[in-house]
């Protein structure tokens, strides 16, 4: 009777944990651009690479699971679009007569993937497991297992710090399918969202680093973001043609 | 690359790659006639796209090296003096090579000498079982011609015409024998090559017809070593004999 009410009592924790790791990576994914409204706003690409330095920047306009993506600078890049629709992506440029499906787990710049430009629902993608707790710098955080939901999303498995306090997370190893770190992340908050009639922090800066060579790295860097309402017709992939 | 299979021709794809500045790019392209490589692990990762294309899809303007095919009845010698001599008019440095060339192909060279060492061996082996029955049949031929020597002599034939005999003789012999050889190798490889068989080396895609080829410069090197080996066997044999007293000659049994 003992060991029943034991293993009940410990399937309830199991699951209240679970339950407490999605709703942290629910919470979390607001800072990101994550949320039902659509998202704008600029993103700019620093890639430091085998002593090789590269920018890049991008519009990007979000909504739920849809994403456009439009290169900006430097100018021989420009016009080039990139699609998420779903799960699937798309590579478009005038001079194609047909956009090209890619995948998101490409590198578009240095260490930042094809996915990293515009992921902004982990919880969807993802399930969390809680892992631990961690307190650092005096802040609390709880530090979640993600598991990928599908083959193509962008990474296999994240380990990701959530801030108790803010809800927001700070840093993000991505794993290999073997769970070993490839690729450290440290996220910024400095920008405010005005959502739903007051200002929220959205995320400034992504730093992802080469978990081997660390002097490879690229700092994406997310400027004036705002909610908008984009049309249904910008993620639709026909219309990248007309 | 995506491509769904089969493609069929003049059907239009995109080609995405990286290029030398790391971007995602694509082009489009329509496709063409399907080649092959002749080599197994190349086929399903080789494409050939015109120059101007690929250029634009690694977004240079630039090559590494350039491979330049001839028609077999050009001279490969003269067309590259032709290209170095352009070359050296250019203010930047660049160099040709021969296909064969080690720097740039030690893979067809290394393999193009082991298949010379084993091609030379069996050769050898051919050569030496084939010298040895032709020196033995005209040896053999001369011997038990000992009596026919000595009547010669005996009927007032000097030495040396006699000699002379049996040697023009020998190589008559030789020139039939290479004639109808020539003869019976043109008959032969043309049977074999309209039969058409067909064979797989490792590595290469597809089957490879077993063809006899008539080689001139082959044909006329084994000649010349034919008449060369009939020549020095008979005068060799004839020498000895010519040293022997007549009375032994005309005595032989021809054992």
């Amino acid at each position: 009777m003992k060991i029943i009410f034991f293993a009940l009592a410990l399937l309830c924790t199991v699951a209240q944990a679970n339950d407490l790791a999605n709703e942290l990576l629910k919470a979390s994914d607001q800072g990101r651009g994550g949320f039902a409204e659509g998202v704008q706003w600029e993103a700019q690409i620093e890639t430091n690479e085998n002593g090789e330095d590269s920018k890049r920047e991008f519009l990007v306009k979000a909504k739920q699971n849809d994403a456009y993506v439009e290169a900006t600078a430097p100018a021989k890049n420009k016009n080039e679009i990139f699609l998420f629709n779903d799960r699937q992506m798309w590579f478009f440029k005038p001079s194609l007569k047909k956009p090209v499906s890619i995948s998101a787990r490409q590198k578009l710049s240095g260490q930042a993937a094809n996915g990293d430009i515009a992921s902004t629902h982990y919880a969807r993608d993802y399930t969390a497991t809680l892992e631990k707790s961690e307190v650092i710098n005096g802040e609390k955080f709880q530090v979640l297992l993600l598991k990928a939901n599908a083959k193509n999303l962008t990474y296999d498995q994240i380990r990701y710090w959530v801030s108790d306090k803010t809800k927001l997370a700070s840093r993000a190893d991505f794993l290999t399918l073997q769970g070993k770190t490839f690729k450290i992340g440290q996220l910024e908050y400095k920008n405010k969202l005005n959502y739903q009639g007051k200002p929220i922090p959205f995320v400034s800066q992504l730093t992802i680093t080469d978990a081997k060579f660390n002097k490879n790295k690229s700092v994406i860097r997310y400027m004036k973001p705002q909610i908008i309402e984009p049309s249904a017709s910008l993620f639709n992939v026909n219309n990248l043609t007309r | 690359m995506n491509l769904k299979l089969p493609l069929d021709q003049n059907e239009g794809v995109q080609m995405a790659a990286r290029s030398f500045d790391g971007d995602l790019n694509a082009v489009n392209l329509e496709l063409g006639a399907e080649h092959t490589t002749g080599t197994e692990f190349l086929e399903d990762s080789l494409v050939l796209v015109p120059l101007k294309k690929v250029q634009e899809l690694l977004g240079t303007d630039g090559v590494e090296s350039i491979s330049v095919y001839l028609n077999s009845d050009q001279d490969v010698n003269s067309v590259k003096s032709r290209i170095d001599k352009d070359f050296q008019r250019l203010p930047f440095q660049l160099d040709s090579y021969f296909f064969y060339d080690e720097q740039i192909n030690p893979v067809y060279l290394g393999t193009m000498g082991f298949l010379g060492v084993m091609g030379g061996f069996i050769v050898f082996l051919i050569g030496t079982a084939v010298s040895l029955t032709i020196i033995n049949s005209l040896t053999m031929g001369i011997i038990e011609r000992t009596k026919e020597v000595g009547t010669l002599l005996a009927v007032g034939f000097k030495r040396s015409d006699v000699k002379k005999m049996f040697v023009i003789e020998s190589l008559f012999l030789c020139a039939t024998a290479v004639f109808v050889g020539t003869i019976l190798t043109f008959l032969i490889s043309s049977v074999i090559n309209s039969l058409n068989i067909r064979f797989t080396p490792p590595g290469v895609s597809g089957t490879i017809q077993f063809r006899l080829v008539w080689n001139f410069f082959i044909a006329a090197t084994v000649t010349a070593f034919v008449f060369g080996l009939t020549w020095i066997s008979s005068v060799t044999v004839m020498n000895r004999k010519a040293k022997r007293k007549l009375i032994d000659l005309l005595n032989d049994s021809g054992a």
